[in-house]
C-alpha cells in the first residue's frame, strides 16, 4: 500500500503545499505547530477537501481537486488517532473502540477492541468513561481506535505527547508491529526529534506549509 | 366530578408529544444539518406557530382540513371519520401548534455539537447515519429532550387551536383547557378552579420529572 499525496491548501493567510509519497512503514511528520502537519493528516482523512491536487491510497484516487472527486472519509479506510483524541465522550472506551471494529458480529467487535485494549495496556479502562481517564490513558485508547479498524492507512496526530518513557516505548512498538504486519503506510506527526528518530525510515520535515527535508533514519529501534 | 377532559388532554398530548418529538427531531437535523435552498424560509414557516395566534393557526387548519377541503375529503374517505371536530382534530391542531418549540430547540442543540467528535466518528467508518444516531443525537439528548419537554407543555395547554378545530364537545374534543373555560362560562367556579389546581399539578408534575431526567446526564 502506498500513500500519494500532491496538494496545495489555503487557510487566510496560512498556505499548505505538500507532495510526499508514502510506502509502507512509518513516516514522522516533524516541525514546529502550525506547519501544516495536522492539516495534512486531515487532507488524507477526508475532513478537509483539498483546493488543489490529489491523493491516493494505495492507487485509489480518493481526493482529486480538479476532477471533483472527494470521497468520504468513512469510505477511504484509515485509521487515526487525533491531538485531542477525541473519544466519544458519552460511550465508554471498550464502545469507543469497539465501534471502529469495521468486520464482525457485535461480540466479535467487543472481542476485537478488547484485545486492542490489552496490546496497548488499557484492558483495565475498558468499562470507563473517557471523562474519568487521564490525558495518557486516553491517548492509549486513541491509538487503540485507530489500531482497530484495520485500516489501509494510519495517521497519528501527537498520538505518545501525554505518555510516560515506558508506555511510550510500548505503544511505539505496537504500532511499529502492526505497520510491519500489514504492510501500510503510517503517517504520525510529532515535534520530537528522538521519537521522529526511534519511530520509522522517513522523516519529512514540515515548515510553514512546505516540506523542507525527507531525512532516512538508520531504521526503527527494534526489540 | 368528571374526569373525562383530563384524561383526553393527557391522550392527546402523549400522542402529540411522540409525533412532535420523531418530526421535531428529524427536521431539526435537517435544518442544522442539511445544505438545500429554501432552508431559510421552511424555518420560519415552521416557527409561524409561536408567532400567530392560536385562533388564526386554529382558522388556517379548518381551512386546510375541514370537510370540503381536499385533505380532509381524502381523510375521510380512507379512513370513514373527519378530521375537524374529533380527537384527531385535537392532535393535528396541538401538534402544529407545539411542533416549532420541539424543533427550535433541538435545531440549537444539534448545531451546537462539537464538530469533531462526528469527523472522529467518520474517520472510525461509521455511515452518515450512524454518526447521526450514535453520535450528534446522543450529544445534542439534553436540548433536545428540553424541546421535547417545551413541545408537551404547549400541546397540554393548547387552547385556540383546539377550540377552532376540534371543537368544545363534551365527552369527545373537549380537553382540559376548554374544559376550564367551559366551567367558568358556565359559572361553576367551584368545577373551574378544581380542573385549573389538576391541570397545574399534572404539568409540575411532569415537568419536574423530565428535569431529573435531564440532570442525570453526564
Amino acid at each position: 500500500m502506498i500513500l500519494d499525496l500532491d496538494v496545495a491548501h489555503r487557510v487566510g493567510t496560512f498556505a499548505l503545499a505538500v507532495r510526499l509519497r508514502v510506502g509502507p512503514g512509518i513516516t514522522t511528520l516533524m516541525g514546529p505547530s502550525g506547519a501544516g502537519k495536522s492539516l495534512t493528516l486531515s487532507i488524507v482523512a477526508g475532513l478537509v477537501r483539498p483546493q488543489r491536487g490529489r491523493v491516493r491510497i494505495g492507487g485509489r484516487l480518493v481526493a482529486d481537486a480538479d476532477a471533483g472527486v472527494h470521497i468520504p472519509t468513512q469510505d477511504r479506510r484509515i485509521g487515526m488517532a487525533f491531538q485531542h483524541t477525541l473519544l466519544l465522550p458519552h460511550r465508554r472506551v471498550l464502545d469507543n473502540v469497539a465501534l471502529a471494529v469495521r468486520e464482525g458480529n457485535r461480540a466479535q467487535r467487543r472481542r476485537i477492541a478488547h484485545s486492542w485494549l490489552e496490546q496497548v495496556g488499557a484492558a483495565s479502562l475498558a468499562g470507563r468513561a473517557p471523562r474519568n481517564l487521564s490525558g495518557g490513558e486516553r491517548q492509549r485508547v486513541a491509538v487503540a481506535r485507530a489500531l482497530a479498524s484495520s485500516p489501509d492507512v494510519l495517521l497519528l496526530d501527537e498520538p505518545f505527547s501525554a505518555l510516560d518513557h515506558p508506555s511510550r516505548d510500548l505503544l511505539r512498538r505496537v504500532v511499529q508491529e502492526e505497520v510491519a504486519r500489514r504492510r501500510i503506510p503510517a503517517l504520525v506527526v510529532t515535534h520530537e526529534p528522538e521519537m521522529a528518530g526511534a519511530l520509522g525510515e522517513q522523516v519529512v520535515v514540515v515548515e510553514a506549509g512546505a516540506v523542507v527535508a525527507v531525512r532516512h533514519t538508520t531504521g526503527p529501534v527494534r526489540h | 366530578m368528571d374526569w373525562a377532559p383530563l384524561w383526553l388532554s393527557l391522550q392527546v398530548s402523549a400522542i402529540v408529544t411522540v409525533i412532535v418529538a420523531v418530526t421535531g427531531t428529524a427536521g431539526a437535523y435537517l435544518l442544522a444539518k442539511g445544505r438545500f435552498p429554501g432552508r431559510g424560509v421552511l424555518e420560519a414557516a415552521a416557527s409561524l406557530p409561536i408567532v400567530l395566534p392560536p385562533t388564526v393557526l386554529g382558522y388556517y387548519l379548518l381551512v386546510l382540513l375541514g370537510r370540503r377541503s381536499v385533505i380532509g375529503r381524502a381523510w375521510e374517505a380512507a379512513t370513514g371519520s373527519p378530521i375537524t371536530f374529533t380527537v384527531t382534530g385535537a392532535v393535528v391542531a396541538a401538534s402544529v401548534a407545539s411542533f416549532p418549540f420541539c424543533l427550535r430547540a433541538a435545531r440549537a442543540a444539534i448545531a451546537s455539537v462539537d464538530e469533531q467528535f462526528e469527523q472522529a466518528a467518520r474517520t472510525m467508518g461509521l455511515p452518515e447515519w450512524r454518526v447521526a444516531l450514535t453520535v450528534t443525537l446522543p450529544l445534542a439528548a439534553r436540548g433536545i429532550v428540553a424541546g421535547i419537554t417545551l413541545a408537551f407543555a404547549r400541546a397540554l395547554g393548547d387552547f385556540g387551536a383546539t377550540l377552532m378545530v376540534a371543537g368544545n364537545i363534551p365527552g369527545r374534543t373537549q380537553t382540559m383547557p376548554i374544559a376550564v373555560y367551559d366551567a367558568v362560562q358556565a359559572g361553576d367556579d367551584g368545577r373551574a378552579a378544581l380542573l385549573a389546581v389538576v391541570l397545574s399539578a399534572v404539568a409540575v408534575v411532569v415537568l419536574l420529572g423530565v428535569g431529573r431526567l435531564g440532570t442525570r446526564d453526564p
